[in-house]
């Protein structure tokens, strides 16, 4: 689960100005929010970089994510 | 961090595209209508040249000239190329996700290739079979192509 939509909408940012912030592409800012995608470590640091908070702000962990 | 990758630059995606469509569509005309372009047979030299029946029969020669028509090489050689510069060149924006769809679309190219070896060793018997796995050396490519594009199609929409 992530926040990612609720910080961005925060900083009035569009999904391509997070995403050149961050230096990924839309279709992956877009991927990440909807959860379809959950980012590498380095990636998510960056996002939470970015918002001036930490990573565990912006990512959390669900029970399904304990299930392999 | 930064890794280091083997993919080409994004400028020659297209060169890729004017390759591989036209070689496509006239290799598929090329298989299904078996026409041969006559002057394109030329005297070419050959590593292992064979025109007996089967494998390495009585006529069987190394390091010679042959007479050949090149039609099949050009179009298999110009689809190779094409889809070779599709599957390997960066995207404008490379990054984790995009190099995750690329991952993915290999294993399906090869699970597709694989399965449909298997299929064919069990009910396509003969000559046809050796065609067919000619053909099917470019599965591969093809399917990873169709579903890497198909999929960044797709994201392209719902963004």
């Amino acid at each position: 689960m992530n926040k990612l939509k609720v910080f961005r909408a925060q900083c009035d940012w569009t999904q391509q100005a997070l995403a050149e912030r961050v230096g990924v592409s839309r279709q992956t800012i877009h991927a990440i929010e909807k959860g379809n995608y959950v980012p590498s470590a380095v990636l998510a640091m960056k996002i939470a970089s970015v918002f001036d908070t930490s990573v565990e702000e912006v990512f959390q962990l669900e029970n399904q994510d304990w299930q392999s | 961090m930064k890794s280091r990758s083997l993919l080409l630059p994004h400028s020659l995606k297209k060169y890729g595209w004017m390759l591989s469509i036209p070689s496509f569509c006239i290799g598929a005309y090329y298989v299904f209508t078996g026409s041969d372009f006559t002057w394109l047979t030329a005297n070419v030299p050959a590593v292992l040249a064979d025109d007996s029946e089967g494998f390495l029969g009585g006529n069987c020669a190394f390091f010679t000239m042959t007479k050949n028509d090149l039609t099949d090489e050009l179009i298999a050689s110009a689809l190779l190329v094409g889809l070779y510069l599709l599957s390997f060149t960066r995207e404008k924006v490379e990054d984790e996700y995009i190099s995750r769809i690329r991952a993915e679309s290999m294993l399906w190219a090869v699970f597709v290739q694989m399965t449909v070896f298997l299929i064919a060793l069990w009910t396509i018997y003969g000559m046809p079979f050796w065609t067919f796995m000619l053909i099917n050396l470019y599965l591969l490519p093809l399917v990873f192509v169709v579903r890497y594009y198909g999929k960044l199609y797709i994201l392209n929409r719902q963004v």
